[in-house]
């Protein structure tokens, strides 16, 4: 990638007030927000995106090109992920692990930290891990969930099993994850509100579209 | 912050806003009286909805009262006192000191400066009452200041933080249903706070404001928010409350909700 200083337009010794000044600054000319439709600026807020991350994250980005098919569209915000551009658990835990030398063993690490109940530490692994596929998803998701990082955590689960439709394991946690938005659905059309009085439409769940079990689109 | 925890009036029984007002200014009669003027003045729905839950939790025993008032002069002047809304009058001047606080540093202009300094005696007198939540407060205010200028985009942890600052206030004795109201306060508090980000998203970008949003395009906001909606509401159903069950379920339900720009971000 460019030099990430370059891209955000600040000299590579910048304090953090001076990065997050001049990010700020980029993010209102580039916004998609601020330019809807226009794909142009979209691509430009990517790579901002992206060059903050590299600069917040090093050791985590470290040899990330971005062009991982499974970096983009999949609930990762404009072309970086999670752990790149923002930390988790409280920024601080971008410190290097003892030095795996191959993704399968800090997969392997991260699941015996999942078993043990180490979710820090099984999200520090995982921020190490070049190469993401379904299963680190699903590790993530879990992490995440137990973490307390329910956002995040939604994320990843739905492109676990948007990855293997197919896998049961992987549907089970995102049921789970997706549980309490079953639940407040029914609620309200069981106590008779109408939400479209407020502008919001009963929220349709990712995984019915994929799996097609059951459509829990509503619309009132 | 403030705003979000109101009922929708019109889907609410004409008992149910009945007693929803006397609550209301059962709540501004405490403020007044223990506050004064500047205690008024920073009247919030949110904290009527407390003072319900609480109330309604614990049987607390109300009493009943009429007096005529200025600013509402044909209404029946009815207002209700309970222990739960002298609580919820001492964590509403605590939060919105600090909500002052905040929007002092974020206007910088004279009349949020007055305001501030406006509430600073009752805030030292709501602090002494309620020192536990008071210090949590302080420490998760502290904490998101830092999170701002540190420009952690990472929406889960700036709303983690003000869900446990809200999950305090909630609890009013450190009792057996403290766990309950710890995770039924949390789960509301991360829902405001997104809920609040989503729709302040546009304004802060173009003001350069700290917004966690920013960079953000994972899960759909609805579906995350329901989440978090969601959870509190299981929580709130485990409790099986009964008395103005219909306000407190109008709320979780449906009010929550009233509060979005339909053109957010």
């Amino acid at each position: 990638m460019a030099d990430p200083y370059r891209t955000l337009g600040v000299s590579p010794d910048a304090s953090e007030e001076e990065i997050t000044k001049a990010y700020r600054k980029l993010a209102k000319k580039y916004h998609p927000d601020i330019n809807p439709g226009n794909s142009q600026a979209e691509m430009m807020m990517k790579e901002i995106n992206a060059a903050y991350a590299q600069i917040k994250n090093p050791q985590a980005n470290s040899g990330n090109t971005g062009n991982n098919g499974a970096y983009h569209n999949n609930g990762s915000a404009y072309g970086a992920s999670w752990e790149d551009l923002f930390g988790f658990g409280g920024f601080g835990y971008n410190q290097r692990t003892e030095n795996f030398q191959t993704d399968a063993e800090r997969m392997q690490a991260a699941r015996s930290y999942l078993e043990g109940r180490q979710y820090y530490m099984a999200l520090r692994v995982l921020a190490e891990v070049q190469s993401r596929d379904a299963v680190w998803y699903y590790y993530s998701a879990i992490a995440h969930g137990n973490a307390g990082n329910r956002a995040t955590a939604l994320s990843y689960a739905r492109e676990a099993v948007r990855l293997q439709p197919e896998n049961a394991e992987y549907r089970h946690v995102l049921e789970q994850l997706e549980r309490n938005i079953r639940s407040y659905n029914h609620s309200v059309t069981g106590y008779g509100f109408n939400l479209s009085t407020v502008g919001r439409t009963v929220v349709g769940l990712w995984v019915a579209q994929v799996v097609a079990f059951f459509c829990c689109r509503m619309c009132f | 912050m403030f705003g979000y925890l109101t009922a929708d009036e019109r889907a609410l029984s004409p008992e149910g806003v009945a007693r929803y007002r006397k609550f209301y200014c059962g709540l501004c009669r405490a403020l007044d009286k223990e506050y004064g003027s500047a205690g008024r003045a920073v009247l919030t729905y949110d904290m009527t909805f407390t003072a319900i839950l609480l109330s309604s939790l614990y049987a607390l025993h109300e009493t009943g009262c009429k007096k005529h008032c200025i600013l509402h002069p044909f209404s029946d002047g009815a207002f209700l006192s309970s222990p739960a809304i002298l609580y919820a009058a001492d964590m509403n001047i605590l939060l919105a000191y600090y909500q002052s606080l905040d929007d002092w540093h974020d206007d910088r202009n004279l009349a949020a400066f007055m305001k501030h300094r406006s509430l600073r005696r009752a805030f030292e007198k709501a602090s002494l009452r309620q020192p536990r939540q008071s210090a949590v407060i302080k420490a998760r205010m502290d904490q998101l200041s830092a999170m701002e200028a540190a420009n952690v985009l990472n929406p889960d942890l700036p709303a983690n933080c003000f869900g446990e600052l809200l999950a305090e206030v909630f609890i009013m004795e450190e009792d057996g249903y403290m766990p309950v109201l710890r995770r039924m306060g949390a789960a509301l508090g991360r829902f405001i706070y997104l809920l609040d980000a989503r729709n302040d998203l546009r304004a802060d970008i173009r003001k350069k404001r700290y917004n966690p949003l920013v960079a953000y395009s994972g899960t759909d906001i609805d579906a995350v928010l329901t989440l978090h909606i969601g959870e509190c509401a299981a929580e709130f159903e485990s409790l099986s409350l009964t008395r103005d069950a219909e306000i407190l379920q109008n709320v979780i339900y449906c009010g929550v909700w009233r509060r979005r720009n339909v053109n957010h971000g």
